[in-house]
C-alpha cells in the first residue's frame, strides 16, 4: 500500500498571529504545526498501511526549509518518510501547489491512495484534494468522515447539512480531503518522536520538479486583524426570561440559530 | 479608570492579583491594577500548577506553607474554587549526598511544622505503583502537599479583591512613571494617567522593563521551560486517589497526575533565553515551540522513572517563558533605592508562592514592615554586581541546576569573577578557595601549597576542614588577615547626624570622637532590622559598617529614614574604601612593627578607633573583631590596598600573619556567640532575647522602645542560646529543629564546628526555660536527633580576656 | 454588462433563503446580469423568488437523460459547460457542503482559481474578503481568472431585494465521461449525540454545574439547539464531567458556529479551545467574570434559572 498524504505547514491556531506591512505575517516565534485536518488524513494512512501489513505512508509538503521540523512530527505519528518541495511563499497559489504535490508524487511512487485534508486553517481555500485529484485524474471526495476501502473500492460520508450524510463511491486509488470525525489522530509517543528525526525527508526545489513558480506572489491584497471581542453585549432585559427571549431574538437576528 | 488611588499594582499574573486581593482584604481597597492584555496572559496561564511546601530555604518554605493554607480556603472566602487537589508529593534520592539534603530539608521543615516522612524505595512503589524505585536509596514524603488550578487561583483572587473594590484595569499599557517630589507616583497607561502613594511591579516578564520605567535594573530574565501533558493513562484514569507528585532532582524532572493522565517537567541542562533584550510589549499567550531535542534527556530519565510514559503519547507540550534569577528565588519588596515602589517578581514557582507572597507583601506595604522574614527573596540581596551581562551568564547555569542538590558549601562557578579585592592575585598566590559574597570574591579557605584549593560540596565535613583548623589554631596562637573589602561602609554627616543615629539605634551612639559602638537598628516592634557598627570620627561626622550582604538593605533603609531638612547626609565609602582585619594575639605586634602612631594597649583600648598611619596608608583602625581575639579593623583607602598588604605581610612575617579565610571567620565567630545578620537577627528576633541585651539603653528614645519595654515586662518569648553538640561529621547549619524529648522547641540560626574549643556547636533559639546552661536538648541533624547541651555563652575566652587584651 | 453564474440550492421543493444573500453578492451594484442554474427542481416555480434578487434568467441544468444529483462530478461538469455556453464572467456558489465541493471540482475542472467562502466582494476594485487564519485576520484577495470562480458564506452578505425580469431556460449539458463519484445513498440525521468537534452549535457547562446530573439540564437544551454538550477543565477536574467532555487547550479544540457557555468564568487555556467560534454566547451570575470581556453575548444571571428558560424559549420559537 502507497499512500501519500499531503500535508501543509501552517501556524497553529491558539497562535496569535502578527500582522506585517500591509498584507504579511511574522513568523518569528511563531509555533507551527501541520494543518489539523491532514493530521486526520495521515492517521487514516497510518491505519490503512498498518491494516494490509504492508506499504508505506509518505508525507508531501510543499513550503519552506523550517517546514521539515513539522514533518517531523507527521513522521512521527507513523509515516516512513517525507518530500518537501521548498517555497517560501506564504501566500503559495492552490494550482502552483497541487501542481507541485503531483510532481513530487509522481517522481517518488505510484499512489494507491492520497490523502489531504479538507481545508487549510491559514488560507482556507478548501480546493487542495480536487485540484491534486484533477492532476492524476483520480476520483476526489472532500470533507469526508468516514471511509471504508475494500477491493478497489472507497465508500466515503460526508456531512451534507442538517445531520445528513451523503455515501460515496469511487474506486481507488482516489483523494481523499479529511476532516474531524474520520478518526482520532494518534498522539505520537517518544521512542517515536526521536525515530522521527532519522526518517528521511527528500528535499527539492520547484524548478527541479518542472514547476514554474507563479507569475504572481499568491498573497492577498491586504491583511488586517479582526480585532478580539472587547466586551460582550448583555442582555438588559428586567427578568430572565426576558433577557433569554432578547438573546434569541438576536441570535436569530443575526442568523446565528 | 482611577486617577488616584492609594496603590498601583502593574501586572495581572497570579501575583500581582493575589497582591491586590490581600491589600483589599486587609482594608486597602483604594487599589488599580493594571493589565496590558488580560489576567494571566503572562506566564500563568501555562504553569503546570504544582504546590509543595518545599522551596530550597526556610522563608521559601514558609511562604508556600502560607500559600497553600489560603488556597485551601479560598472558595470559602471568594467563592471561586481554585481547583486544589491534595496529592501529597515525593522527593527522591539515589545517593547519599541528597539523602543529607532531604535530612536537611526534613529537619528545617520540622521547624515549620509541617507534616513530612522518609520513605523507602518499597514505600515509594507503593504511593506510586507507575514508579520505577531502581537505584533510589530513599525519599521524602509529605503528605499535604498537592497541586492548584493557575487560573483557579488568579480568578479567585480577582473575583474577591473585584468585590472588596479593586479596580481592574486589562487591556492597558503602562508605558512610563513618573516620581514626584512628595514620592508619589504618577503611572501613565495609554488610557490615562494614575497618581498613587505606592507601585507594586508585578509584571512578571515585563518586569524589567517596568523596572527601567523607574530607573533601576533587576535580575531577571526569562527561559523557556516545558512540560509535557500525555494522554489517557489507564492505569491513571482507573484510580481512586491520586498519585504523588515526585520529584527525582538527581534526575532533574518531576511528574505529577492531571486528570486522566501525567504531565512531565524538567530543567534541561541547556537553558534556552527568550529574548535577551526584553520582552516585546505585544507577547501574550502565546505557546513557544517545543525543543524536543533540548529536553530529550531529561524526557528519557522521566521514561527511566516512569516507564508508562515511554508508551504514552504525547498529548500536548507546553512550552512557555517563566522568569529566573541568579539564585532562582524572586525580587520582592522595597526597590533599592527608591521609595514606595516593590517588586514582586522575578517568580520561577509563582503559583506556589501567590498566595502567600500576596499576603506578605501586602502587610509589608501596609505595616512598612515585614510580617514574615522575606530576606531570601528580598530583591536588594542582588548588587550592582548582578548586570546584564552577569544575569545573562548566570541565570542559565541556576536554571540548568534548578534541582540539583543544593549543599551549604558549593559555590557555583558561572558568572565569576565579578568583583574582587585589589590583593586577589595574592589570595590567588596563596592557594585560595574562594567563595562569592554579593559578588565579591573572597577566600573561604586556604590551601597548602601542592593541594589544589577546590572543595568538595558535601552536608559533612568537607576536605576543607582540615584546612580550617589549621587556619583558626593559627589565629589562636599567632596572626592572621582577613579580607573584609566587601564591608558596606556608609558616611554620615550633618548637624543633625547624632541625634538621628541615636534614634534609629537602641545603643548610645558614642559621644566622644574614636569610639565604636556594636548599634542594632529596630523596628517599631522591637525587631532586629540591622546591625551596625558605628565609629564616631568626630562631631557630626559618623562611620557605619554593616555586613555585605545587606548592603542595599541598609543603605535603603539609612535613605529612606533620612530627614527632608538635609540635616543629615550620607555617602556610600564601600567602594572607596578596603577593610582588612587583624586578628591573633601577635596582631598588636605587627601594628606595632609597620604603624607610625601609638597601637598600644593603652592607645588603643577596645572599641576604640584611631587614624593610624600604617606603613604610608592612613587609616582608619578600628579596635573590634568578629572573632574574639586581639585584633583590629584596617579601614584604607582603596587604592592603597596592595602597598598596605604588602606592608602588612612584611612586617608581620615575623609574628607568622597568615590570610585567613571566611570558613575560620564563621567557625570563631560562632565559639563567640557574635550575632549574624539574618542569622539570630532577623525579623522574628529582639535584642532582649540575645546576648547582646544590653545594647539596649534604655534612658533615651529609640525605634522599638516602647514595644521592647512591653517585651520587658511580659518576658521574652524565646532566649538565644549556645548549644554543644554531639555529633560526627556532620555539623548542625541554621533552620535545624531542636527538640526537647521529642517535643519541638525551636530552631538553629546557625551551625558548625569551633575549632579553637574543639567542638561541634549551634547557635539557636528556645523557649526561655530550656535556655539554662546544661539544659540538654536534640538538634536534629540532617534528619537524625543529636544530643546537645545549652552551655554559657561565650564558649570561647569567656571573660573576653584575649579580645581585650 | 458582465454575466454572473450563481448555482441555487433548493430544499422541499422551494429555494432555500440562505441563497438572496448570494445572489446580492452576486449582482454587485447592479453591475452583474446574474444567471441561476438549478439542478433540483423545475425552473419554473423557482422564478418569480429568484427574479425579486436579481436574477434575469434561470436555467434548469441537466445532463441528458442521466440524473445530475447523482455525481457531483455529473454536476460541476455541467456547471463548466456552462459557463462556456452562457458565456460567464463570474461563476458562484453557496459555502455550503454541497456548494464547497461543486465548486472545489468546478475549479480543478476549469483549472481556474477558487475563492472560497467570502464575505463580501468588490467587481470594481477586483477583490473580495475571506478569512484567513480561521477568523483572525481578513484578507483582501485578488479575483483572478476567466471566469472568475467563488464561494459565498451563508449570511456574510445581507440579501437586498432588486426585482427584475426574469425568463427561464433549459441547458443540457454534454458530459460525454462517466462520473468518477457516485452518490450512494444519503443518510438521514442521526439520533446519537452530537460529537463534540463536529457540532455547529456547543453549550458548555463550567464548575457551577455541581453535579455530574446537573448535565441533564443542558443535554435538554442541547436537544432544542442540536448541540453538542462540552465541560470546562474545572468541571471535569472536579469530577462533573468525563474528560471527553472537556473543551480546552488540553481537552478538544472547537469551533462551532455558536458557542455557548454556562458557568464558564473565560480562562486562556478554556478559550484557547474555543476562541475561533464565531459567536460566544456567555451565562454567567458573576459579573466580573473574565468571559464578559470576550464574548459576544452575555447575560448575567445563575444558569440553573436562565438554561431551562432558554430550553423553553427555543422550543417555542421551533413550534412557531
Amino acid at each position: 500500500m502507497q499512500v501519500y498524504v499531503c500535508a501543509k505547514h501552517v501556524p497553529d491556531t491558539a497562535a496569535n498571529i502578527k500582522i506585517k506591512g500591509e498584507n504579511d505575517y511574522d513568523t518569528t516565534g511563531l509555533k507551527f504545526v501541520v494543518n489539523p485536518y491532514d493530521e486526520y488524513g495521515l492517521e487514516e494512512a497510518v491505519r490503512l498501511v498498518e491494516k494490509a501489513g504492508k506499504g508505506e505512508v509518505v508525507i508531501v509538503t510543499v513550503g519552506p526549509a523550517q517546514a521539515a521540523n513539522t514533518m517531523r512530527s507527521a513522521l512521527a505519528m507513523g509515516a516512513a518518510r517525507g518530500i518537501l518541495v521548498k517555497s517560501d511563499d506564504k501566500f503559495l497559489d492552490s494550482r502552483t501547489a497541487a501542481r507541485a504535490l503531483k510532481a513530487a508524487i509522481e517522481k517518488d511512487g505510484s499512489p494507491d491512495m492520497i490523502f489531504t485534508g479538507k481545508t487549510s486553517v491559514d488560507t482556507e481555500g478548501s480546493q487542495t484534494p480536487y485540484r491534486v485529484a484533477r492532476e492524476f485524474d483520480f476520483p476526489v471526495a472532500n470533507e469526508i468522515s468516514a471511509l471504508e476501502i475494500q477491493d478497489g473500492k472507497a465508500t466515503a460520508e460526508r456531512e451534507i447539512g442538517g445531520g445528513a450524510r451523503e455515501v460515496l463511491e469511487m474506486s481507488t486509488p482516489c483523494v481523499i480531503g479529511a476532516t474531524k470525525g474520520l478518526n482520532e489522530p494518534r498522539y505520537p509517543k517518544f521512542p517515536d518522536i526521536m525515530k522521527a528525526k532519522k526518517k528521511e525527508i527528500k528535499e527539492f526545489e520547484l524548478a527541479d520538479l518542472g514547476i514554474d513558480a507563479p507569475a504572481s506572489d499568491g498573497a492577498p491584497v491586504k491583511l488586517e486583524p479582526v480585532p478580539e471581542r472587547s466586551g460582550a453585549k448583555i442582555m438588559q432585559g428586567g427578568s430572565v426570561r426576558e433577557s433569554v427571549e432578547e438573546l434569541v431574538k438576536t441570535l436569530k437576528d443575526s442568523k446565528v440559530l | 479608570m482611577k486617577t488616584n488611588a492609594r496603590v498601583v499594582v502593574i501586572g495581572g499574573g497570579c501575583i500581582g492579583v493575589s497582591i491586590a486581593y490581600h491589600l483589599a482584604k486587609y482594608g486597602w481597597t483604594d487599589v488599580a491594577l493594571i493589565e496590558k492584555h488580560e489576567l494571566t496572559s503572562g506566564s500563568t496561564w501555562m504553569a503546570a500548577g504544582n504546590c509543595s511546601f518545599h522551596h530550597g530555604d526556610y522563608y521559601g518554605s514558609a511562604i508556600n506553607k502560607k500559600s497553600i493554607e489560603i488556597y485551601k480556603n479560598l472558595e470559602k472566602e471568594t467563592g471561586y474554587s481554585p481547583g486544589w487537589h491534595t496529592t501529597a508529593s515525593i522527593r527522591t534520592a539515589d545517593n547519599q549526598d541528597r539523602m543529607d539534603e532531604l535530612g536537611y530539608t526534613y529537619s528545617m521543615h520540622k521547624c515549620l511544622g509541617l507534616e513530612v516522612d522518609y520513605v523507602t524505595p518499597e514505600e515509594m512503589a507503593k504511593l506510586h505503583p507507575l514508579m520505577n524505585t531502581e537505584g533510589l536509596i530513599g525519599g521524602l514524603y509529605w503528605p499535604d502537599d498537592g497541586d492548584v488550578d493557575p487560573n483557579g487561583i488568579t480568578q479567585a483572587f480577582a473575583s474577591g479583591a473585584k468585590k472588596l473594590g479593586v479596580e481592574f484595569n486589562t487591556h492597558t499599557l503602562v508605558n512610563s512613571l513618573t516620581r514626584k517630589d512628595n514620592d508619589e507616583w504618577i503611572v501613565h497607561t495609554d488610557k490615562g494617567d494614575i497618581t498613587c502613594e505606592y507601585v507594586v511591579n508585578a509584571a512578571g516578564l515585563w518586569s524589567p522593563e517596568v523596572a527601567k520605567m523607574a530607573g533601576i535594573e533587576i535580575p531577571s530574565i526569562p527561559i523557556e521551560h516545558t512540560h509535557i501533558l500525555f494522554e489517557s493513562i489507564g492505569a491513571v484514569s482507573e484510580r481512586e486517589t491520586s498519585l504523588p507528585l515526585v520529584r527525582d532532582g538527581d534526575r532533574s524532572i518531576y511528574i505529577r497526575q492531571e486528570m486522566d493522565s501525567l504531565i512531565l517537567g524538567m530543567y534541561e541542562r541547556n537553558a534556552k533565553q527568550w529574548y535577551k533584550d526584553g520582552v516585546p510589549w505585544d507577547y501574550a499567550q502565546t505557546e513557544l515551540e517545543p525543543d524536543i531535542d533540548n529536553i530529550a534527556e531529561n524526557i528519557e530519565h522521566g521514561i527511566y522513572r516512569f516507564p508508562i510514559i515511554g508508551e504514552t503519547g504525547f498529548k500536548h507540550v507546553t512550552a512557555g517563558p517563566i522568569t529566573y534569577t541568579p539564585d532562582a528565588n524572586p525580587l520582592v519588596g522595597p526597590a533599592y533605592p527608591l521609595k514606595n515602589y516593590f517588586l514582586a517578581c522575578g517568580y520561577s514557582f509563582g503559583i506556589t508562592q501567590a498566595g502567600g507572597i500576596g499576603h506578605y507583601v501586602a502587610g509589608w506595604i501596609m505595616e512598612g514592615e515585614p510580617e514574615l522574614d522575606l530576606w531570601t527573596v528580598d530583591s536588594r540581596r542582588f548588587g550592582s554586581f548582578a548586570n546584564w551581562a552577569y544575569n545573562h551568564e548566570k541565570i542559565p547555569e541556576t536554571y540548568a541546576k534548578l534541582y540539583d542538590k543544593i549543599y551549604p558549601n558549593e559555590w557555583r562557578e558561572a558568572a565569576r569573577p565579578s568583583r574582587t579585592s585589589p590583593i586577589y592575585e595574592h589570595q590567588k598566590k596563596a592557594n585560595a578557595a574562594f567563595g562569592d559574597y554579593l559578588g565579591w570574591e573572597c577566600p573561604n579557605w586556604f590551601a597548602p601549597a601542592g593541594t589544589e584549593p577546590k572543595e568538595v560540596p558535601t552536608w559533612k565535613h568537607s576536605n576543607a576542614f582540615e584546612h580550617v583548623d589549621r587556619e583558626c589554631k593559627h589565629v589562636m596562637n599567632h596572626a592572621g588577615l582577613l579580607d573584609l573589602t566587601r564591608f558596606a561602609k556608609t558616611k554620615i554627616t550633618g548637624p543633625g547626624a547624632e541625634e538621628w543615629l541615636n534614634y534609629l539605634t537602641c545603643q548610645k551612639i558614642p559621644a566622644k570622637d574614636g569610639r565604636v559602638a556594636l548599634t542594632p537598628v529596630l523596628d517599631d516592634q522591637g525587631r532586629f532590622k540591622t546591625d551596625m557598627t558605628v565609629t564616631r570620627v568626630r562631631e557630626n561626622e559618623y562611620f557605619l559598617v554593616t555586613a555585605s550582604v545587606g548592603k542595599r538593605h541598609d543603605q535603603h533603609l539609612l535613605l529612606n529614614e533620612l530627614p527632608s531638612d538635609g540635616s543629615v547626609e550620607m555617602e556610600d565609602l564601600t567602594y572607596k574604601m578596603g577593610c582588612f582585619v587583624i586578628v591573633g594575639p601577635d596582631s598588636r605586634n605587627v601594628l606595632e612593627k609597620v604603624c607610625y602612631g601609638d597601637v598600644s594597649k593603652e592607645a588603643m583600648t577596645f572599641a576604640s578607633s584611631r587614624e593610624i598611619y600604617v606603613g604610608r596608608v592612613k587609616c582608619m583602625i578600628n579596635r573590634i573583631n568578629y572573632v574574639g581575639e586581639l585584633g583590629y579593623e584596617i579601614f584604607h583607602p582603596i587604592e592603597q590596598q596592595l602597598p598596605l598588604f604588602e606592608s602588612l605581610m612584611e612586617a608581620g612575617r615575623e609574628f607568622k600573619l597568615e590570610m585567613t579565610g571566611m570558613y575560620a571567620m564563621e567557625s570563631m565567630r560562632l565559639e563567640k556567640g557574635f550575632l549574624g545578620w539574618k542569622a539570630e537577627q532577623t525579623v522574628h528576633h529582639n535584642p532582649l532575647e540575645t546576648n547582646i541585651d544590653w545594647t539596649v539603653k534604655w534612658n533615651k528614645d529609640f525605634r522599638g522602645k516602647a514595644a521592647l519595654e512591653k517585651i520587658r515586662e511580659e518576658g521574652v518569648k524565646q532566649k538565644l542560646v549556645a548549644l554543644v553538640i554531639d555529633t560526627d561529621g556532620a555539623e548542625a547549619l541554621g533552620y535545624n529543629a531542636i527538640f526537647n524529648n521529642g517535643e519541638y522547641v525551636g530552631m538553629t540560626s546557625a551551625g558548625g564546628y569551633g575549632h579553637r574549643i574543639e567542638k561541634s556547636i549551634a547557635l539557636g533559639y528556645v523557649t526561655p526555660d530550656l535556655a539554662a546552661p546544661g539544659t540538654e536538648l536534640d538538634v536534629n541533624i540532617l534528619g537524625e536527633n543529636k544530643k546537645a547541651k545549652v552551655e554559657t555563652m561565650p564558649l570561647y575566652d569567656p571573660d573576653n580576656s584575649r579580645m581585650k587584651a | 454588462m458582465p454575466k454572473t453564474g450563481v448555482l441555487i440550492e433548493t430544499e422541499n421543493g422551494g429555494v432555500k433563503a440562505i441563497n438572496y444573500g448570494l445572489l446580492t453578492a452576486a449582482m454587485g451594484n447592479k453591475e452583474n446580469e446574474v444567471i441561476a442554474f438549478i439542478t433540483q427542481n423545475d425552473a419554473a416555480e423557482a422564478k418569480d423568488d429568484l427574479a425579486a434578487y436579481g436574477v434575469s434568467k434561470v436555467v434548469q441544468l441537466k445532463v441528458g437523460s442521466g440524473d445530475i444529483n447523482s455525481s457531483p462530478d455529473l454536476c460541476a461538469r455541467a456547471l463548466a459547460a456552462a459557463v462556456e455556453e452562457f458565456e460567464l464572467d463570474h461563476i458562484a456558489g453557496l459555502a455550503t457542503a454541497p456548494g464547497r465541493d461543486i465548486f472545489g471540482r468546478l475549479g480543478a475542472i476549469l483549472d481556474v482559481p477558487l475563492v472560497s467562502d467570502i464575505q463580501s466582494i468588490d467587481y470594481g476594485a477586483e477583490t473580495a474578503v475571506k478569512s484567513h487564519f480561521s477568523g483572525k485576520t481578513m484578507a483582501t484577495v485578488k479575483l483572478e481568472g476567466s471566469p472568475v470562480v467563488f464561494t459565498v458564506r451563508p449570511n456574510a452578505v445581507d440579501p437586498v431585494e432588486n426585482p427584475v425580469d426574469a425568463e427561464t431556460a433549459e441547458f443540457n449539458a454534454d458530459v460525454a465521461d462517466g462520473p468518477k463519484v457516485t452518490v450512494k445513498e444519503v443518510k438521514a440525521s442521526q439520533q446519537d449525540k452530537m460529537e463534540l468537534t463536529e457540532a455547529p452549535v456547543i453549550i458548555t457547562g463550567g464548575r457551577p454545574i455541581g453535579a455530574p446530573d446537573n448535565y441533564k439540564m443542558l443535554d435538554e437544551c442541547a436537544e432544542v439547539l442540536g448541540a453538542a454538550v462540552g465541560a470546562s477543565r474545572a468541571s471535569v477536574d472536579a469530577g462533573f464531567a468525563p474528560h471527553s467532555m472537556q473543551v480546552g487547550q488540553t481537552g478538544k479544540t472547537v469551533s462551532p458556529n455558536l458557542y455557548i457557555a454556562c458557568g464558564v468564568s473565560g480562562a486562556v487555556q478554556h478559550f484557547a479551545g474555543m476562541k475561533t467560534s464565531k459567536v460566544i454566547v456567555a451565562i454567567n451570575n458573576d459579573k466580573d467574570a473574565p468571559i464578559f470581556e470576550k464574548c459576544d453575548y452575555g447575560i448575567i444571571g445563575d444558569m440553573f434559572e436562565v438554561v431551562p428558560v432558554l430550553t423553553e424559549v427555543l422550543k417555542a420559537s421551533e413550534e412557531k
